[in-house]
C-alpha cells in the first residue's frame, strides 16, 4: 500500500519528537486520534523493535549468564574488601590451622588443606578465573586476528609459513604440549596461561584467514585498492573492521574451554598453589576428606563460571548473526 | 562419478603426502621438548650411590652420547620400529610398543559407548530442541546441554565417584556382594595362550556363520538385480548355485572344525550350526537365482577371510579384555572388566552428549530457517520426514566434524577420567610418563596421538564428500 506523503511526515513528525509529550495528549483526550493513522504506527513500530539488538539478546538464558558473569566480576574486583582472611593465611607457606573441618561461624564453608578457608579460596579464585578467562583468551583472539590477517591478505610465502605452522600445532595434541612445557618451565600459572594462549591462535588464525579471504573479493576492497590506498591501511581500516564481529563473538565460546582447560592442569596439581585457583581446590578437596564442601563449592564455581560464558556467548551470536556457526 | 572418485584417491594421496613432513616436524618437536624436561630420566631407577651402576645404565641406554648423535639414532629407531623401552614406572623394562598395544585398547574399550551410542543420542536431542525451538523441551534439554558442557569433566566423574563409591557403598555395606576383583590391574595378566587350550568358541563360529549368511546374502541380491536388468535370461540356475556355494562352504567350515579343535563342545554347537545351516540353505535357494562373479567372492570371503582371523585369535588375542574374556571362556573375567568399565565411560558419555547436542541444534535451527524447507512442507511432505532427511541430513554436515574430531580429541582428552579412576589405559600412561619424565614412552605416546589426530582430520574431509556431495576436492 503507497502512502500518501502527508501521513509520511506525520510520521516522521512523531519519530523526533519526545514520546512522553506526543502521547499526554492521548490519555487526556480519548477519541482524539484517528484510528487507522494509530494502527500505522503500530506497525512501524513493531518492525523497529523487532531489529533493537536488545530485544534479542534478553532471553531469559542469557540473562541469566550475564547476572553470573557479573557476580563473578563484582567478587574478583572486591575481593580484598569482601574476604575475613587475608591472602597470605590462604597460600600454601602458611598453616593457619585444622584441615578439612567442616563448617563453623569463623569459617563459613569448611576449611581445606593446611587450614585454608574456602570460602576465601574461592572469592580470590573468581579473581584468578578472570584472569585465566581473559588473558589466554585476548591473546589467541588478538593474535589470531593479526596474524589470520596478514596471512590470507598478502597471501604467497608468508601465508605458506604461517599455514604450515598451523598444520603442526594442529598434529600435535595442545593438552600434551601444556602439559610437557609446565614440567620444563617449572609450575607458574601466568607462563601457562601464555603458552596456552599463544597455542591457541592457530584456530583463531585459521578462522579468521577464511573470513578475510571471503571479505577480499568484496566490492569496497577493490574499489579501495584501485583508489590507490596503501596495503596496510587496506588491512586494517577496510578488512578488519568487517571481520571483528565473528571473531568477538568466539571470544566467550573460547573464554570457557580456556577455563576448563587450565582447571584442568591445575587439577592434576601441575600449577603453583601460590596462586589461589578453583583447580587447586579441587585437587586438594579430595572426596575421602571429611570437609565435602571444599571440593564442592570450587567444582561449582568453575561449571558456573564456563555455563555464563556460553550463555552470553550463545545469546550475542543470536542476537548479532543467527546464521553464523562457531 | 568416475571423476569424483579418482579426485577423491588423487586427494587422499595427496594428504598422506603433505603429512610425512608434518611427522617429521611433530617428531623433531616431541624430541626437543622431551630433552628440555628438567627430569632425570634414571633418577628413579637407579640408585645414585653406586655410580658404576649408574653409567652403565646410561652407556646401556645411550644417554652418555653427544647430543645429535641421539636426536640421529631416535630417528633411525623410530622409523626401524624400535621405539625404545620405558625407564620406570609401571611397565619397568617393557618395550615402548608392547605398551602402547596393552593400553591402547584399554581405553577404545571405555569409549565404545561414547563413539557409537552417544552420536545417536545427541543428535535426536539436539534435533528435538531445535524442532521445538522456545518451549519446554527445548529450554530442558538447552540448559542440560549447557551444564553437561560447562561443568569440568573431572569434577563430574569425581562426583559419581563420591556417589556410587562412598554413599550408595555405605548405605549397602556387605549387603551386595558383587565379585569384582584384580582383573584391572595391569601386572596381573593372565597368560591366556599357555593356561587354557585353545577351543573353538561362540564367538569364531557365529562369525563364521554370519559370514556365510553375508554370502547367501550377496548371492541373492545380485539375483534380484539380475533379474530387474536382464528379466529374459531368469532362469532357474540360481539353485544351483546356492548348492554348489553351499556345499564348498559347509565343507571348508566342516574340515577346518575338525583340524582344528576336537572337544565336545565344538561337537554339539557344530550340529546345531548344521541344522541352522540347512534351513537357511533351503530357503535362499527356494527363493532366489544366480550371480557367478558374486558367488565366488562369497566363497573367497569365507573361506579366506576367516582362516587367518581365526589362527591369529586363538594365539595371539585381540588384547580388548571383553573379546579376550569370551574366547577364552573367563566369564569372571569379562563381568569384572564390564564392572570397571560403568563409570568411566558414563562419565566420558557426558561431555561427548553435551558438545555435539548443541552443535547439532545450533546448525538445525539454521536449515530449517531455510527456504527449501519451507517449499518441502508447502509441497505436503509429512513433519516427520521434513525433519529427518530434508534437514537433519544438512544439519549433519558440520555435525559430522565435531563427532569425529570430538572422538579424536575424546580419546586424548579422557586422560583425566582415566586418572581418577586410576584406570590404566592410555591417557593414564601418557600423564604417568609426563611427570617422570620417562622419555621413549612420552615420545611413542605423542606419535600415537599425533597419528591419530592425523586420521581423523582425513576421515573428516572424506566423510564430507560423502554426506555432502556438492563438496569437491581438487
Amino acid at each position: 500500500m503507497i502512502k500518501s506523503e502527508q501521513e509520511i511526515d506525520i510520521i516522521k513528525e512523531k519519530k523526533d519528537k519526545p514520546r512522553i509529550l506526543s502521547l499526554i495528549k492521548f490519555y487526556l483526550l480519548p477519541g482524539w486520534r484517528v484510528p487507522e493513522f494509530s494502527e500505522q504506527e503500530y506497525e512501524i513500530e513493531k518492525i523497529r523493535s523487532k531489529r533493537k539488538f536488545f530485544r534479542h539478546l534478553l532471553t531469559p538464558l542469557t540473562i541469566v549468564g550475564a547476572l553470573i558473569m557479573l557476580i563473578f566480576v563484582v567478587m574478583g574486583i572486591f575481593v580484598p574488601w569482601l574476604t575475613k582472611y587475608p591472602l597470605q593465611q590462604i597460600i600454601p607457606p602458611a598453616v593457619p590451622g585444622v584441615p578439612y573441618v567442616l563448617p563453623t561461624p569463623n569459617h563459613p564453608l569448611g576449611t581445606t588443606k593446611s587450614g585454608y578457608d574456602v570460602l576465601s579460596r574461592m572469592l580470590w579464585g573468581a579473581r584468578t578465573s578472570l584472569y585465566m578467562a581473559i588473558l589466554p583468551t585476548g591473546i589467541a583472539v588478538g593474535g589470531g586476528l593479526i596474524l589470520g590477517t596478514i596471512s590470507a591478505y598478502f597471501g604467497g610465502k608468508v601465508d605458506y609459513v604461517l599455514m604450515r605452522i598451523v598444520d603442526i600445532i594442529y598434529s600435535i595434541p595442545v593438552l600434551v604440549i601444556v602439559l610437557i612445557l609446565t614440567q620444563i618451565f617449572g609450575l607458574n600459572i601466568i607462563d601457562m596461561l601464555i603458552i596456552w594462549g599463544s597455542f591457541a591462535i592457530a584456530g583463531n588464525l585459521r578462522f579468521m584467514r577464511s573470513l578475510v579471504l571471503q571479505i577480499r573479493e568484496m566490492l569496497y576492497v577493490k574499489a579501495a585498492i584501485t583508489g590507490g590506498a596503501l596495503k596496510l591501511k587496506v588491512m586494517f581500516s577496510h578488512i578488519l573492521p568487517n571481520a571483528l564481529p565473528p571473531m568477538i563473538l568466539t571470544f566467550f565460546g573460547q573464554m570457557a574451554i580456556t577455563m576448563l582447560g587450565i582447571a584442568a592442569i591445575a587439577f592434576l596439581g601441575l600449577v603453583n598453589a601460590q596462586i589461589p585457583n578453583w583447580g587447586t581446590d579441587i585437587y586438594w578437596g579430595n572426596i575421602y576428606k571429611e570437609n565435602t564442601l571444599a571440593f564442592l563449592i570450587p567444582g561449582l564455581c568453575t561449571g558456573f563460571f564456563a555455563i555464563a560464558a556460553m550463555l552470553i556467548g550463545d545469546g550475542l551470536r543470536d542476537a548479532i548473526d543467527p546464521r553464523l556457526k562457531i | 562419478m568416475v571423476k569424483k572418485s579418482t579426485n577423491m584417491v588423487k586427494y587422499i594421496i595427496k594428504r598422506v603426502l603433505t603429512m610425512i613432513p608434518l611427522l617429521f616436524a611433530v617428531l623433531t618437536i616431541t624430541w626437543l621438548l622431551s630433552q628440555a624436561m628438567a627430569i632425570n630420566p634414571l633418577q628413579s631407577e637407579v640408585s645414585l650411590w653406586d655410580m658404576q651402576i649408574y653409567y652403565d645404565e646410561m652407556a646401556r641406554l645411550g644417554l652418555n652420547q653427544p647430543i645429535h648423535i641421539q636426536f640421529l639414532r631416535y630417528f633411525r629407531d623410530f622409523f626401524t620400529g624400535n621405539w625404545g623401552e620405558s625407564y620406570s614406572g609401571r611397565f619397568e623394562g617393557w618395550l615402548v610398543t608392547d605398551i602402547i598395544i596393552v593400553v591402547l585398547p584399554r581405553t577404545l574399550e571405555m569409549m565404545i559407548i561414547p563413539i557409537f551410542i552417544v552420536p545417536i543420542i545427541a543428535v535426536k536431542l539436539g534435533s528435538t530442541s531445535a524442532k521445538n525451538r522456545k518451549k519446554k523441551k527445548d529450554i530442558l534439554i538447552r540448559s542440560s546441554a549447557v551444564i553437561g558442557a560447562g561443568f569440568p569433566s573431572f569434577w563430574i566423574a569425581i562426583l559419581l565417584q563420591l556417589l556410587f563409591g562412598v554413599i550408595i557403598y555405605q548405605a549397602t555395606y556387605l549387603r551386595f556382594d558383587i565379585g569384582i576383583y584384580k582383573a584391572n590391574n595391569v601386572l596381573f595378566t593372565p597368560s591366556f595362550p599357555d593356561s587354557i587350550p585353545p577351543q573353538f568358541n561362540l564367538i569364531i563360529m557365529g562369525v563364521l556363520f554370519f559370514l556365510m549368511i553375508g554370502g547367501f546374502y550377496l548371492i541373492y541380491r545380485s539375483n534380484k538385480l539380475r533379474k530387474e536388468r536382464y528379466p529374459e535370461s531368469f532362469s532357474r540356475k540360481g539353485l544351483l548355485s546356492y548348492i554348489i556355494f553351499g556345499v564348498v562352504s559347509f565343507t571348508a567350515f566342516f574340515i577346518l572344525l575338525f583340524f582344528a579343535f576336537s572337544n565336545l563342545l565344538a561337537f554339539s554347537v557344530m550340529t546345531v550350526i548344521l541344522i541352522v545351516f540347512i534351513i537357511a540353505l533351503f530357503s535362499f535357494g527356494v527363493a532366489t537365482k544366480n550371480y557367478k562373479s558374486l558367488l565366488i567372492s562369497g566363497i573367497l570371503i569365507c573361506i579366506v577371510g576367516i582362516v587367518p582371523i581365526m589362527i591369529f585369535l586363538d594365539t595371539y588375542g585381540t588384547k580388548f579384555r571383553l573379546l579376550d574374556s569370551i574366547i577364552f571362556n573367563e566369564p569372571i573375567y569379562f563381568w569384572d572388566t564390564i564392572g570397571h568399565l560403568i563409570l568411566p565411560s558414563l562419565s566420558m558419555t557426558f561431555i561427548g552428549l553435551a558438545g555435539i547436542t548443541r552443535q547439532t541444534r545450533s546448525s538445525m535451527l539454521d536449515v530449517l530457517n531455510q527456504d527449501y524447507i519451507r517449499t518441502a512442507r508447502a509441497k505436503g511432505v509429512p513433519e516427520k520426514k521434513v525433519i529427518n532427511s530434508h534437514a537433519l541430513r544438512n544439519a549433519l554436515i558440520p555435525t559430522s566434524n565435531l563427532i569425529i574430531g570430538g572422538t579424536a580429541a575424546a580419546l586424548l582428552g579422557s586422560l583425566f577420567i582415566e586418572i581418577i579412576y586410576d584406570y590404566p589405559g592410555f591417557g593414564f600412561t601418557f600423564f604417568t610418563s609426563i611427570i617422570s619424565g620417562n622419555i621413549p614412552l612420552i615420545n611413542g605416546c605423542v606419535m600415537v596421538s599425533t597419528l591419530i589426530l592425523f586420521s581423523s582430520n582425513l576421515i573428516a574431509d572424506v566423510m564430507y564428500t560423502i554426506i555432502d556431495p556438492r563438496i569437491m576436492y581438487t
